[in-house]
């Protein structure tokens, strides 16, 4: 027993050493990693916070980040949660201390906390899918917090009309919808409302009321799933993550039951060449990067837009004006427009991010330092063109 | 009740054979100290001793505060071979019951006592419960944590958006940003602890108590009384502790203290303890275990290690310092359950 513990504290030390070795070795040759001594001291460090880097979110907002750093003078270091919101207050410190000169958190977790801390190093915060509500504007002024980043394109009306676009065209005649709880995901009842506005306006289909979950999990999420499914029900808006969270319990018990959902992952393509998805979309997660990394650059070199205070995202309590970007939401009712969405939205064609949704190029356009007239509404045009648009710009 | 604890940690080399080797004779707690300044010199190393900087030693205080305090007051559960997983729980319900008294009262005075007293209260209620009802102290500390975080859960549903945000944060702020008060807490803390785990009855009794019950109760020891003194006092630190994670999270929401049982326990490990409790249990680590573990997660942030890599590292070194610290087991004699 000695002997084999012995062996196996030996071994340990081995595998942490390789691993550190090289770790270092492929950080300092690949330049393209994250925080390392190594790395010339010039380049700004920017941390990035998010829940995980496994799930689609995750990986398109490292891909977009790898980018940005082979195209200007930036390294990212990235932490996560885990989903731990206790544990985003260490991320934070952890990252001003790794030295990063601004911080794009995804969410609002800890918002005030986050801001003091950051504020006292003289940090940028910016939020990258979520924004600050007009109720906590006099909380988090402060001129180290860059804003927040509108999803659905500032617009959720429009999400629902490009659904219920989908659901029209198809020939589904009886709908309900499944979300999570309204106070976890505030935009949903707007975006079914339009939905369901416009399926009743062109007749013939009918669509229940939104059924909301009970919790987040995806046993909260199947049983409201399964409660909303009456026997005549041809299919579901699953917009509580409908491909991971709604689909299994479609696929499991009511395998007729068609899925039109807000999520997006590797199954999407398999499931419309079998005719069970209808339509899917998701936020397009290097938009948003794009835009909080057009305002950092901004404010590290010291420079607003001149039209900042009259944004059009922007969310404004009393005398506090807190400027928000914007970042499209791309829907796709086909393996075409699927195939154009991972190549032109998620950069991830033959060419990669060169005909991604904004090139280098396109936001040197709107840094101060390169285009003293840029404005904000540039880079809110910028960060919400359409696939269709981004396509035709890239030929 | 001293000779029964003498015998109960007694070593196996003879004491004569001792004379001329210190580390021979303190084995175990060399490995505990190797282990954590090897974490130590190894994120020097990778991050060209910028782990040191003025700016990351207040990051380190203010992460490692309150769960050096937390580790302090639950070690005594510990210690009499309880698992306390409620900690989180209570501490989330004692935050959201600060929140509720600074919004009203703008009183931290009221709010720490009542947080204190909250937390005491559920302590003492899984710890009488497990008494009376013959439970394992787990199965009474789950029932607390469903109930508290239930409580949380309910009462955030009923506000906008979920979320209580403190009306006037600056109140509490200090137990985030202060330092020195960080510093004056913990060690008050930690040497208030140290001294009623080490040379009182109370310490030497819990974890006679964690070694052999009966044993523990034919000499003497009223175990009843000594498992609610165990518990009064890891209710005061969970109580305190909660003032911190309401200081670092700024508001409250459902999920506030989630994860903080784990981060206790495990700590603990990292720093020597068993959670079998008896005298295994060595004060020592719920100081040094807190450290390596803050320690183990700024660093690999601070040496850019990837995102995707963390949990393995991490999970590695855990194994290399808990086999590290199996060896010191070896040293003390087993007493019999």
């Amino acid at each position: 027993m000695k002997r084999s513990i012995s062996i196996i504290t030996v071994l340990a030390i081995l595998l942490t050493s390789v691993f550190f070795f090289f770790f270092q070795k492929n950080a300092t040759q690949t330049n393209t990693t994250q925080t390392n001594t190594k790395i010339p001291k010039d380049k700004v460090k920017i941390g990035v916070i998010m829940y995980g880097y496994n799930d689609e979110q995750g990986k398109s907002t490292k891909e977009y980040c790898s980018y940005l750093e082979k195209n200007f003078n930036v390294q990212f270091v990235y932490e996560s949660t885990n989903y731990n919101d206790d544990a985003h207050i260490n991320c934070v410190e952890n990252l001003i201390s790794a030295g990063c000169k601004a911080i794009i958190s995804a969410y609002d977790t800890n918002l005030e906390s986050a801001i003091q801390t950051a504020e006292q190093a003289g940090v940028y915060y910016v939020l990258a899918l979520d924004y600050a509500s007009p109720s906590d504007a006099k909380n988090v002024n402060s001129k180290y917090f860059l804003g927040g980043t509108r999803q659905f394109g500032g617009d959720e009306a429009a999400l629902g009309k490009a659904f219920a676009k989908a659901l029209n065209a198809s020939s589904i005649t009886n709908i309900s919808g499944v979300s999570f709880p309204p106070f976890a995901f505030k935009e949903a009842p707007a975006i079914y409302t339009a939905f369901k506005a416009d399926v009743t306006a062109a007749g013939k289909k009918k669509v229940s009321d939104l059924v909301f979950a009970a919790g987040f999990t995806p046993q909260d999420v199947a049983k409201a799933t399964a409660s909303t499914i009456k026997p005549d029900t041809q299919g579901i808006f699953g917009m509580a993550s409908g491909l991971d969270l709604v689909y299994p319990e479609l696929k499991n018990n009511h395998p007729n039951v068609k899925l039109l959902a807000l999520g997006y992952n590797a199954s999407v393509k398999s499931l419309f060449d079998s005719g069970t998805l209808i339509a899917a979309g998701t936020n397009n997660y290097p938009q948003s990067i794009a835009s909080c990394f057009v305002r950092i650059l901004n404010a590290l070199d010291g420079k607003t837009f001149s039209d900042a205070a009259s944004g059009k995202y922007n969310q404004k309590n009393g005398n506090i004006d807190i400027v928000n970007g914007v970042a499209s939401y791309p829907v796709f009712n086909d393996s075409a427009s699927l195939a154009d969405f991972e190549a032109y939205a998620l950069g991830r064609g033959t060419d990669g991010m060169t005909k991604g949704p904004v090139t280098a190029d396109e936001i040197k356009t709107v840094l101060l330092s390169r285009n003293s007239q840029a404005t904000l509404a540039d880079l809110n045009k910028l960060t919400l063109h359409s696939v269709d648009e981004i396509k035709a710009a890239r030929k | 009740m001293e000779k029964f604890m003498k015998s109960n940690a007694a070593v196996k080399e003879d004491p004569g054979s001792v004379k001329g080797s210190f580390i021979k004779t303190h084995r175990g707690t060399s490995i505990q100290y190797a282990s954590f300044i090897f974490v130590i010199v190894l994120f020097y190393v990778l991050t060209s001793g910028e782990i040191f900087s003025v700016y990351n030693i207040k990051t380190l205080v203010g992460q490692t505060t309150p769960l050096i305090i937390a580790s302090v007051g639950v070690i005594f559960v510990f210690a009499n071979g309880s698992v306390d997983i409620a900690s989180g729980a209570v501490a989330g319900l004692c935050a959201m019951t600060s929140a509720l008294i600074l919004n009203a009262t703008e009183s931290l005075p009221l709010a720490i006592t009542v947080s204190i007293a909250i937390s005491v209260i559920m302590y003492l209620f899984s710890t009488v419960v497990s008494i009376k009802f013959r439970l394992v102290f787990t199965i009474a500390s789950l029932a607390v944590m469903f109930m508290a975080r239930g409580v949380v859960t309910y009462v955030c549903s009923l506000m906008p958006s979920t979320i209580i945000s403190l009306d006037n944060y600056n109140i509490i702020k200090d137990f985030k940003t202060n330092t020195t008060l960080q510093i004056i807490l913990m060690t008050s803390a930690v040497l208030i602890c140290w001294v009623l785990f080490s040379f009182t009855k109370i310490g030497k009794q819990s974890r006679a108590v964690g070694d052999n019950a009966v044993s523990a109760q034919q000499s003497g020891v009223k175990i009843d009384k000594n498992k609610i003194i165990c518990a009064l006092i890891a209710g005061i630190s969970i109580g305190i502790v909660s003032i911190f994670s309401l200081a670092r999270a700024g508001s409250v929401t459902k999920n506030i203290g989630s994860g903080m049982e784990m981060d206790i326990m495990v700590a603990m490990i990292l720093g020597g303890m068993s959670l079998s409790g008896g005298s295994k249990s060595k004060f020592s680590a719920a100081v040094i275990g807190p450290i390596t573990f803050r320690l183990l997660s700024n660093g690999m942030t601070m040496a850019g290690v990837p995102t995707a890599y963390v949990s393995l590292l991490r999970g590695i070194i855990f194994l290399l310092i808990v086999f590290a610290t199996l060896q010191q087991s070896k040293d003390i004699i087993e007493m019999p359950r």
